[in-house]
């Protein structure tokens, strides 16, 4: 075991395990007055149980590390199956929650099966379109059939309903298709008949809550008392945070003023508390792990395996985007949390998986390399060495093996 | 493991890594724009947010006069609030309430049914009497809250209220020093503030801040109590005698500008100035009426000629044949026929106005006007008082010689009270132009301790100290001898003089029969301790004359002021030498020869002390023929023996 850690990429390894940590002191920051007052339990209550998630989600991101990513391929019908099954009984079976029925609730803890859809689609799409490359300009038999069962993954979650993770799985599944190397033109088919199916879909979906939410995200002003209310809340906390915040703990408007402060919000509170410092390091941490992975997919000469990297990395980078698009007034709000920093349980646990199978590809690649440099000649080593530092930099922080 | 060639993949994979770069860009900048674009405006927001205050009301300042004395103070006069959610039966509720309140019924039930957490009933629920504010609580109705509030109380009254002003319904100042003194009087609020959660929770572990309500200062004021009563009541004497159009009264002492009174007619009570036309209440006569001074305007002209050393008031003489020619027309002596031949003394005290005519053609007009802009007119005098008057001047471009004469005497300027009231001062306190005031001094409410003091302003010297000491011995003959002589106070040494200005109507021309008569005075003449000036617009039933209406006025007000301001009576002045011309002197008659029956008819208002015994008068002192005032006492000499009074 330790001889297959022995190639493990120190961003990739580390930067989800220090930024669950933090997320676990943020949630505890954010979480102990709402607990206590609104909940009536214990201050630690968020805090106990994200630490417990945080214990399984990091054992699973080693688990899964040492799996070889190419196993998932040959289970991938499994997958899909168990993925299908999740989202249907949840429809049926799921606890009602504020009108939608997204979780289990098995009383120790609940479970979202949207959140294995994610990771299940991603893994589907790379192992569908790897297969399918060399024929993908074939708009009927490539690129057509895998876009059904995306459809109807879609389809389920948007029943339950969950709009804003469908709209996540949509731009992931988009994400990996347009990866995969498809002709533009099928490209713009496949947009017409999106636009197509999302103007029937529309006038079904839209509800007053919704469009309230659209008109929330853009003037916020104009009903600051009802759906604005959120997004002022919000405002407020970033701009008391000003430049360094108002120290660890210091956040006044977690005290029931932002609503959601652990989870959709906790980046409203990381501002008011550590301010722009403290969320640009957040920020720059997650952008080292997109953009780390998205390095890694490049690198992948396996197409199943870059495509996969591509699918976790988007996963991850377009989440933050949602969640900070929205705590910061850019899009609506979604209920979409911030990866590895909000509370939830099903979440943290799916994308540590996601982690440990990205590192797992990263792992593979550094092994192929070393043994390849050390094959040829032994100095481009440093010249490795030199892409890696070039790489992280925009990630934001200075980085040698 | 099949390896594929992934040139399209890797393409688009550079495009995802630059697009994925170009969307966290995108969030760092829109998190920073939050931050600090928008980031002021939302800290206020947020204070706003997070705390609840509790207003405290700061007390208003009192307001006293210059020994401590209460001029407006507050009392209690609480209001009512009300909690909607907490009444349970508003229909009971507004029948009860309307009731004490003097409200409908309506009114009141939808006060009571309104969405608010607190609201306080206005106007009707504001500034209770103690009456009603125990009525209500006697109810004990539920949601019904009498909450503490104050407001002025005038304990004189009407006294004094055009320099106080008053106050509205939430204690800030509308006019007067009320007003022109709001910040000082008003204090700061102060507020207990809690920060608080969304749901109004007190959040424990954020500090209570406590600003306490810095209470307004104490103004203590320059005005006198006691001048200003005694103002107050010639003023309502002098309207129930001659019911004049109005009446204005001003004491200041020559020595700082300070005023010891100020008062006129008509007038209002501060707590209920809704019940006069707003006219009255917001013109504070004293400084804001403009009128041609006549004969006061006088003593101006006279300073001007004394400092330049034009005239001698012994020395010089003048023949006043009645009237007198400037530039082809005739002005005229307000005594038809003339004053004859008089000393400048004489023209001061007759009032003569072609004797001033000729002082102010010896000036010539640019030194005439130099003076009397020195002396303060044609400007506002800088009184802490609103709605000052300028008054108006000739323009000196414009002053032909008719122009010059007229001015010399008071007419064509229109000037103010407290213009003359300054411009005298400075005449007959040495020549210093004092800058009028009202506030004294700014007194801590809680230590006692004067925190600002206003000191007297001298603004200019205008005449030389002998010129001032010249004017105060003719204007004190004014009143020794000539047309002040009603303002004559026995014992203090009075100098004035005497005004009667002809009124403008609204066509522009002189109206007839509708004076201001006035009279400026000050005393004691050897060294001034008060000005007084009084003038009452158009009385009725009487001369309109200054020296008639105005001047026995002031006298009475001097007399009393002096005594009130404690200023020793003068035992050996020059006045003494001069007699009360009103009085008239009698000749003594001839006694000797007569018998003591004869002298019944003689007793009415001399005395006789007699000397030796018997039937006849055969000596007297003083001798026949010559005059002694009246009630004076005239010695005899009695013998039997007649023949010895013929010796």
């Amino acid at each position: 075991m330790k001889n297959r850690l022995k190639y493990f990429d120190f961003a990739l390894m580390f930067t989800p395990i220090v930024l669950t940590a933090f997320g676990i002191v943020m949630i505890y920051s954010a979480s102990m007055v709402y607990a206590v007052i609104k909940l009536e339990v214990g201050s630690t209550f968020f805090l106990f149980k994200q630490l417990q998630w945080a214990i399984i989600g990091v054992g699973a991101f080693f688990f899964f590390a040492l799996i070889p990513y190419q196993k998932y391929q040959r289970i991938i019908k499994f997958i899909v199956l168990t993925m299908l099954v999740l989202l249907g009984s949840v429809l049926i079976f799921g606890n009602n929650v504020n009108n939608a029925r997204s979780w289990f609730d098995f009383g120790f803890m609940s479970f979202q099966p949207a959140e294995v859809a994610k990771l299940g689609l991603i893994i589907y799409l790379a192992s569908v379109y790897s297969k399918k490359l060399k024929y993908i300009h074939d708009f009927g038999k490539a690129v057509m059939p895998p876009l059904i069962l995306t459809a109807v993954t879609i389809g389920l979650i948007v029943l339950q309903p969950d709009i804003g993770t469908a709209a996540i799985i949509f731009l992931i599944s988009l994400s990996v298709i347009v990866s995969s190397g498809i002709k533009f033109r099928h490209l713009f088919i496949l947009g017409a008949l999106g636009i197509f199916f999302i103007t029937i879909a529309v006038p079904h979906l839209v509800t007053d809550e919704r469009v309230a939410r659209f008109t929330g995200a853009y003037e916020p002003f104009e009903d600051p008392s009802d759906d604005g209310y959120h997004l002022i809340q919000s405002y407020v906390a970033i701009g008391t945070g000003g430049l360094t915040g108002e120290g660890l703990g210091g956040s006044v408007q977690k005290l029931g003023y932002l609503l959601e402060a652990h989870t959709d919000f906790i980046m409203a509170v990381i501002a008011e508390e550590l301010g722009l410092v403290g969320v640009g390091i957040t920020i720059g941490l997650l952008a080292l792990i997109v953009l780390r992975g998205l390095y890694f997919a490049k690198k992948c000469e396996d197409a199943f395996g870059s495509l996969l990297a591509i699918g976790i990395s988007c996963m991850i980078g377009i989440q933050t985007f949602i969640n900070v698009g929205a705590v910061s007034g850019l899009l609506p709000i979604t209920g979409v949390t911030l990866p590895f920093i909000s509370y939830g349980g099903s979440s943290l646990l799916i994308l540590m998986i996601s982690m440990g199978i990205l590192n797992n590809i990263a792992m593979q690649i550094r092994k192929a390399e070393f043994t390849n440099t050390k094959q040829t000649e032994p100095i481009p080593q440093q010249s490795n060495n030199q892409t890696v530092v070039s790489i992280s930099e925009s990630g934001g922080k200075r980085w040698v093996k | 493991m099949k390896r594929v060639s992934q040139v399209t993949v890797r393409k688009r994979l550079v495009t995802v890594f630059l697009f994925a770069l170009v969307f966290f860009i995108i969030m760092s900048f829109r998190l920073g724009y939050v931050q600090f674009v928008i980031g002021d405006m939302l800290m206020d927001k947020a204070e706003e947010l997070w705390s609840r205050d509790i207003p405290l009301k700061p007390d208003r300042g009192e307001i006293l006069d210059r020994n401590g004395n209460v001029l407006v103070e507050n009392v209690s006069a609480p209001s009512v609030a009300i909690v909607p959610r907490q009444i349970k039966n508003p229909q009971d509720t507004a029948e009860k309430l309307s009731e004490i309140l003097n409200m409908s019924v309506k009114d009141a039930y939808d006060v009571l049914t309104m969405t608010a957490s607190v609201h306080i009933i206005h106007p009707e629920g504001r500034k209770l009497t103690e009456e009603q504010a125990i009525k209500i609580q006697e109810l004990n109705l539920e949601g019904v809250y009498i909450a503490e509030d104050s407001k002025r109380f005038y304990p004189h009254d009407e006294m004094l209220a055009h320099v106080l002003g008053f106050t509205g319904i939430d204690n800030q100042g509308l006019a007067g020093i009320e007003l022109s003194y709001d910040d000082k009087l008003n204090g700061e609020k102060g507020s207990l503030s809690f920060f608080s959660d969304a749901k109004g929770h007190k959040m424990n572990d954020m500090a209570d801040l406590y600003t306490p309500p810095k209470d307004g200062l104490n103004l203590k004021l320059t005005i006198d109590e006691r001048v200003q009563t005694i103002i107050e009541r010639e003023l309502d004497l002098a309207e129930a005698k001659y019911n004049p159009d109005g009446a204005i009264g001003i004491a200041m002492d020559p020595n700082t500008g300070e005023i010891l009174a100020m008062s006129s007619r008509p007038n209002f009570h501060p707590a209920e100035f809704q019940n006069v036309p707003a006219e009255v209440y917001n013109r504070n006569l004293p400084v804001w009426s403009t009128y041609e001074p006549g004969s006061t305007f006088k003593i101006i002209t006279l300073a001007a000629s004394l400092e330049e050393k034009l005239i001698d008031l012994e020395e010089d003489e003048f023949n006043d044949t009645g009237s007198i020619e400037v530039g082809g027309a005739h002005l005229h002596c307000w005594k038809s026929g003339g004053h004859g031949h008089q000393t400048y003394l004489e023209v001061v005290q007759n009032s003569c106005n072609p004797g001033f005519v000729t002082m102010g053609e010896k000036l010539g007009k640019e030194k005439l006007f130099t003076y009397i802009k020195n002396f303060g007119f044609g400007q506002k005098t800088g009184i802490d008082l609103s709605g000052e008057g300028k008054g108006i001047l000739f323009k000196e471009e414009n002053v032909g010689s008719v122009e010059l004469a007229t001015t010399a005497f008071g007419q064509g300027v229109s000037v103010t009270p407290i213009q003359q009231v300054t411009a005298v001062s400075a005449a007959i306190n040495g020549g210093y132009l004092y800058q009028p005031y009202v506030a004294k001094e700014w007194i801590d409410p809680i230590t006692g301790k004067v925190v600002e003091e206003t000191k007297p302003i001298m603004k200019k010297r205008v005449i030389s100290q002998e010129t001032s000491e010249q004017i105060r011995y003719a204007l004190e003959s004014v009143v020794a001898q000539g047309t002040g002589g009603k303002a004559f106070v026995d014992g203090y040494r009075v100098g004035g003089k005497t005004g009667t200005a002809q009124k403008v109507g609204a066509d522009g021309n002189y109206m007839s029969n509708n004076h201001i008569v006035s009279f400026i005075g000050f005393a004691p003449a050897d060294d001034p301790k008060i000005v007084v000036y009084l003038a009452i617009d158009n009385p009725k039933n009487t001369v309109q004359f200054g020296g008639v209406v105005a001047a026995p006025i002031v006298g009475t007000i001097m007399e009393d002021s002096l005594r009130a301001l404690g200023v020793e009576e003068r035992e050996n002045g020059f006045e003494k030498e001069y007699n009360w011309p009103e009085k008239p002197r009698v000749e003594v008659p001839d006694l000797i020869g007569l018998t003591k029956k004869d002298l019944q008819k003689y007793l009415t208002n001399l005395s006789i002390e007699a000397e030796g015994e018997g039937e006849y008068i055969i000596q007297q002192a003083p001798k026949a023929g010559e005059t002694v005032e009246q009630g004076s006492t005239i010695r005899i000499f009695l013998s039997d023996d007649n023949s010895k009074s013929r010796e």
